[in-house]
């Protein structure tokens, strides 16, 4: 019912849903930051059970994978995302991105449960179930997946496209980017610094510094939207130079993968993390 | 540009573009990205470009010779003199700026990451750094505490008028040593007088006077040492960055970066607010004034004008051309005329400004600054009658009894617990700073001099109360709410 990322099968998307297949699926090709996932099937036990407690087996397990993720990180107390991965969701033809709930730094094996079991009811939350049916997908059937993953502490958040979205011109990638946690930028809830890189030859073409009102904060045992100063409101949020380094790396993944990719990342500490890929669904 | 007009003998001073307007925005969004790329490095550029510059033309001048100089090489250095002093001033504007938007972008940055924050708290994050102010108000009671030791001296200065003080001091030889003591602290901290504006006010080397009122107010009222609370201040400061550092634990590191960077930006800008002031205002005062004295001198000994301070009623170019005719002349009566134009307008009062009234500036970091400075704005919101509304300057809530000081050789009337009612006050104004228990000012914001000292020496001011001194009579009880802004008669 639960699979490190690196584990044979951990890459099936009927198993463990899209966006914990997909990360699986990176393998190398990005820095990616540590965890694992809960299977269909957990789901399933939980449902089966009356969708109320969860079952001890599995209370085990993950408080176990808890404590694996703890060493293979070396921090005591990992903060983790947890973040549902459901069957029909990220797959080429379409994309939740972030009509299911996401639970940020999450710290403990018993907060992780807690919040497994708020991903599985988010399964009916009703904007995920009126975007099924818009979609045409089937209620009933829908089954779901959760990611468990190490919380990169980004100090910049940046969501790019190896395509641009917006104009659908395949020579050019996009980056949004704001400081702080990826929310702020992911959830659409500020106006990101925008810079639209040429995909042949990497220069710059326009760079747009974004409002950024707000910013994703980390608190004691969470998140939180915080006002971005006045002064850095106005500044750059990426150095060329980490534009340079994500336009590369998003040409790689669509080449690796053969479609387009829309992908998360993080940066902390000058280190640029991978923390989602999936195809831009909306291309024509 | 500036520019400066003078009308009715008073100077007024007016800021106009430099660029045609269509080019404002450009301009501005470039001198917006040069001043902040200089934020970071206000005390490096302080301490190793200005400064050991400015060092450079006070030796020279120092060294200058002025009595045994030809007229032909004083002619030069007064050439000398005006080209460095402008060049002075230049430094001046290219070290205030960034000394004044510093503190003023950190309040800004602190009240915007701290959510209901006090925005007089921010400047606790730059209080506790030593200046020139406070080191001279600290040698000047040091200078008292000799007198303490004394009962004839601390007798004889308490019941002789001020201006006799030194000659009566001659007849001991426990006052020859206190002469000394006063020539010393002269020497050291002496080029300042009154303003920082007209070098027409004698500094303390010429006139000791405000040297003994000072002491005369440190000897009646057995004031502490004005850094006793020195190193609360500063653990204060260190015990305020820890915690909002720890509040932005959770920041993102740039935001970390940025904040940190404006509070090293916010001390620094403190500080060189003070030391600036004592280097290039008061000290460049001093020499401008000291050249021209010597001018005047050589004035009276041909009998031009009858008093060396008279040459501060002639224009440049009488001065020059009568040293080019061996200082021959009579301008007796113009020094009379013009003194007595002076007299008439000082007896008016002048226009606030003149003009046209362009209203409010634009709101970038510089008007801010400049605003938190001059204390532009409206004042603390409208309370009880009977209260004057200004601006915070420092916290804190006292009583006590009003004393109407408007130039410093009134200091002696301050005694300790008074509150110093004032238009405004400047650095030389520091050693009363120790023994006022509260300072109202008409004019100025939380950045002006005398809310900054005020703070280092926890004592309540509010700044920008327009009136107060004209409001308040001397004598008077008055309650000072450094927190809210205002002022009470009672």
């Amino acid at each position: 019912m639960l699979s490190f990322f690196t584990d044979p099968g951990a890459d099936s998307v009927d198993m463990f849903g899209g966006k914990a297949a997909s990360l699986a699926k990176l393998g190398s090709r990005g820095n990616i930051p540590p965890g694992f996932s809960l299977s269909i099937n957990a789901f399933q036990a939980w449902a089966d059970a009356g969708s109320s407690e969860m079952p001890a087996a599995l209370i085990d397990e993950i408080k176990q994978a808890y404590t694996t993720l703890e060493r293979t990180c070396g921090v005591i107390d990992v903060p983790v995302a947890v973040r549902s991965s459901a069957v029909d969701e990220d797959g080429v033809g379409e994309s939740f991105a972030g009509l299911h709930d996401t639970y940020l730094n999450i710290i403990g094996a018993e907060n992780v449960i807690e919040a497994v079991i708020k991903c599985w009811r988010s399964l009916a939350n009703d904007e995920a179930i009126a975007y099924r049916k818009a979609n045409g997908l089937d209620f009933d059937s829908a089954q779901m997946g959760v990611v468990i993953q190490q919380l990169v502490f980004a100090d910049v958040s940046a969501v790019a496209f190896s395509a641009n979205p917006i104009t659908n011109n395949r020579n050019e990638v996009l980056i949004n980017a704001n400081y702080g946690l990826g929310e702020a930028v992911v959830s659409g809830l500020v106006t990101p610094d925008t810079i639209i890189v040429d995909r042949n030859d990497l220069t710059q073409q326009t760079v747009a510094i974004g409002a950024k009102e707000k910013m994703t904060v980390r608190t004691e045992n969470g998140t939180e939207e915080k006002k971005v100063p006045r002064i850095m409101q106005g500044m750059a949020v990426l150095t060329d130079a980490q534009a340079t380094e994500i336009a590369e790396l998003v040409i790689n993944l669509e080449n690796h993968n053969g479609w387009p990719v829309d992908v998360e990342l993080a940066i902390h500490d000058s280190q640029l993390y991978l923390l989602q890929c999936r195809p831009i669904t909306t291309l024509n | 540009m500036m520019h400066v007009r003078r009308v009715n003998t008073y100077y007024y001073m007016g800021v106009t573009p430099s660029v045609p307007m269509e080019q404002m925005q450009e301009a501005g969004q470039k001198a917006e990205a040069t001043l902040k790329s200089q934020l970071p490095i206000i005390a490096d550029r302080w301490n190793n470009e200005a400064l050991p510059e400015i060092r450079g033309y006070h030796d020279k001048w120092n060294a200058f010779n002025l009595t045994a100089a030809s007229t032909s090489d004083l002619l030069a250095h007064l050439d000398w003199t005006l080209e460095t002093f402008s060049r002075l001033w230049d430094i001046h504007m290219r070290t205030l700026v960034p000394a004044l938007v510093g503190p003023s972008m950190l309040q800004d940055l602190y009240t915007d990451l701290i959510e209901d924050a006090d925005p007089m708290d921010a400047y606790k994050l730059a209080q506790g750094f030593d200046n020139s102010s406070l080191r001279a108000g600290e040698d000047l009671w040091k200078l008292s505490q000799t007198v303490q030791q004394s009962d004839a001296i601390k007798t004889l200065i308490e019941n002789t008028p001020t201006n006799e003080v030194m000659s009566a001091l001659e007849n001991s030889d426990e006052g020859k040593k206190l002469i000394a003591g006063i020539d010393a602290y002269a020497q050291a901290w002496g080029r300042r007088s009154d303003t920082v504006i007209e070098i027409g006010d004698p500094s303390w080397v010429e006139d000791p006077t405000i040297v003994i009122e000072n002491l005369k107010a440190y000897l009646q009222s057995d004031s502490p040492n004005p850094r006793d609370q020195w190193n609360e201040v500063v653990a204060e400061r260190e015990r305020f960055v820890a915690e909002v550092q720890e509040k932005l634990a959770g920041y993102p590191e740039p935001v970390k970066q940025q904040f940190n960077m404006m509070v090293g930006a916010g001390q620094a800008g403190h500080w060189i607010q003070e030391d600036h002031n004592w280097w290039i205002d008061q000290q460049g005062n001093h020499q401008v004034r000291h050249v021209f004295l010597e001018f005047g001198d050589r004035l009276v000994a041909t009998g031009a004008i009858s008093d060396r301070n008279d040459v501060f009623m002639l224009y440049g170019s009488e001065i020059i051309d009568a040293a080019d005719k061996g200082f021959a002349g009579d301008f007796k009566a113009i020094v009379i005329e013009r003194k007595a134009e002076m007299d008439k307008w000082e007896k008016i009062p002048a226009a606030p400004h003149v003009g046209t009234d362009y209203g409010t500036p634009p709101d970038n970091p510089v008007t801010r600054a400049l605003g938190r400075l001059f204390g532009w704005g409206p004042p603390a919101e409208a309370t009880p009658s009977g209260t004057i509304s200004g601006r915070p300057g420092s916290a804190g809530k006292v009583t006590g009894t009003a004393r109407i000081i408007i130039k410093l050789n009134e200091a002696g009337k301050l005694k300790k617990g008074d509150i110093l009612v004032t238009p405004t006050t400047s650095p030389p104004w520091t050693p009363l700073f120790a023994t006022a228990g509260g300072i109202v000012t008409d004019t100025g914001g939380a950045l002006s001099h005398c809310a900054i000292v005020a703070r280092e020496y926890k004592i309540p001011a509010v700044v920008g109360a327009q009136g107060a001194s004209l409001q308040i009579k001397d004598g008077d009880q008055i309650e000072v709410d450094g927190d809210a802004g205002t002022v009470r008669i009672l």
